[in-house]
């Protein structure tokens, strides 16, 4: 039989709880930078300046093929050289949202590429001012396209960060 | 950048580190193709107990932070069947089995997006199983699990980068011990070298596969 013996965890038990919820709250609030910033940049992925487009691509293909350690590694020891000193919760968020926004970015330009150009062009042919038509059009449909395609959770991911912060 | 001539001395290292991210990483990516595209194919047979079991690993192993299930594979596996695995061979476990599972979950996506008629059609002329799956299934959905099976490729290269926990003396490694010997001056070279690598080996991979999905377009 496996020499499993759970009851000595037990005094440790408020660590470990006080450890998820670490991890809770950094999934979060990398999510809650992440959601936007992936907005952003799906949003000046179909800007009408060549130069903008592509130095958003150039951001995603970096970050989509640097594992996500290094990045936070980066943040971690290789900033302070530069005079900028993250605390490791600092640094934990930072490093999963633009890691997380590089994914982001493609999800929600896939989802923008998913509505039907009649459907601004109806909207603003009622009348409705640009942001009306994005925010009253684009953006409920885009939401429901792309938030069936955003699966893999930050909040595991966020067990990385164990490498940086101490005490998880 | 004057820290770059000190660094240059440890290009072979950071190489072979290369080769060991490599090696590593080939390894886990054939244990996960054959493991997925076994587990993935029973899936989607639909027999009851075959296909809840398959079910069981899939969701068992992508729900386990690869993280956690390395350890569990390099320290736990030991201790509770007194075995001795080596860092490297639990590395690639850990790896492989964990990519399995995605790419049972993308077999199984695209062999059920091979449509229906096609199936039956392969039956009605006679074909057992065996062979509507080789001859008619598979090609197909192969050209359809492609562009995801190249993106498992990817991330089992990058977290590979997570091995170093286990000792395994690969790129991001070899990084850190660099850093430490240079103390600490190399820092941001060595992490943009180590950034820079990365982004060749996955980028190539990308880019190999974006070649292989014109060349075998239907």
């Amino acid at each position: 039989m496996l020499p499993l013996n759970l009851r000595a965890l037990a005094p440790y038990l408020p660590q470990l709880l006080g450890g998820l919820w670490l991890t809770l709250r950094v999934s979060a609030v990398a999510v809650a930078i992440e959601l936007p910033l992936g907005l952003g940049g799906a949003l000046l992925r179909t800007s009408r300046f060549p130069v903008v487009r592509s130095l958003v691509a150039g951001y995603v293909q970096v970050l989509r093929n640097v594992p996500l350690l290094i990045v936070l590694f980066a943040l971690f020891y290789a900033l302070p050289e530069f005079g900028v000193t993250l605390s490791p919760f600092t640094a934990g968020v930072l490093g999963l949202s633009l890691n997380g926004s590089a994914y982001t970015i493609e999800i929600f330009r896939g989802g923008l590429a998913g509505i039907a150009p009649g459907q601004r062009e109806a909207a603003s042919s009622l009348g409705l001012r640009p942001h009306q038509v994005f925010l009253y059009i684009v953006f409920p449909q885009l939401l429901r396209i792309s938030f069936r395609r955003r699966r893999s959770s930050s909040a595991w991911r966020s067990l990385l960060l164990s490498l940086i912060t101490s005490g998880r | 950048m004057s820290e770059l001539p000190i660094i240059v001395q440890y290009v072979p290292a950071l190489l072979r580190g290369t080769l060991t991210t490599v090696e590593v990483s080939l390894a886990a990516l054939l244990l996960a193709t054959v493991l997925g595209l076994i587990v993935g194919l029973a899936r989607a047979t639909r027999r009851p107990i075959v296909y809840q079991l398959t079910v069981a690993y899939v969701e068992t192993f992508r729900s386990i932070p690869l993280l956690v299930f390395l350890f569990l594979v390099f320290f736990g596996i030991p201790v509770a069947i007194n075995v001795d695995i080596p860092a490297f061979e639990a590395a690639v476990i850990a790896l492989g089995v964990s990519g399995s599972a995605t790419m049972a979950e993308v077999i199984r996506g695209a062999v059920e997006s091979v449509p229906a008629g096609q199936w039956e059609a392969a039956q009605s002329l006679g074909m057992r199983y065996p062979a509507v799956v080789r001859h008619v299934i598979l090609p197909q959905a192969l050209r359809l699990a492609l562009p995801p099976v190249v993106s498992l490729y990817v991330a089992i290269v990058k977290d590979s980068s997570l091995i170093l926990l286990v000792g395994v003396v690969e790129l991001t490694t070899t990084g850190m011990q660099v850093r430490a010997l240079t103390r600490g001056t190399g820092t941001a070279p060595i992490f943009l070298i180590l950034a820079a690598t990365y982004f060749v080996l996955c980028y190539s991979i990308s880019s190999a596969g974006q070649w292989l999905e014109r060349r075998i377009q239907i």
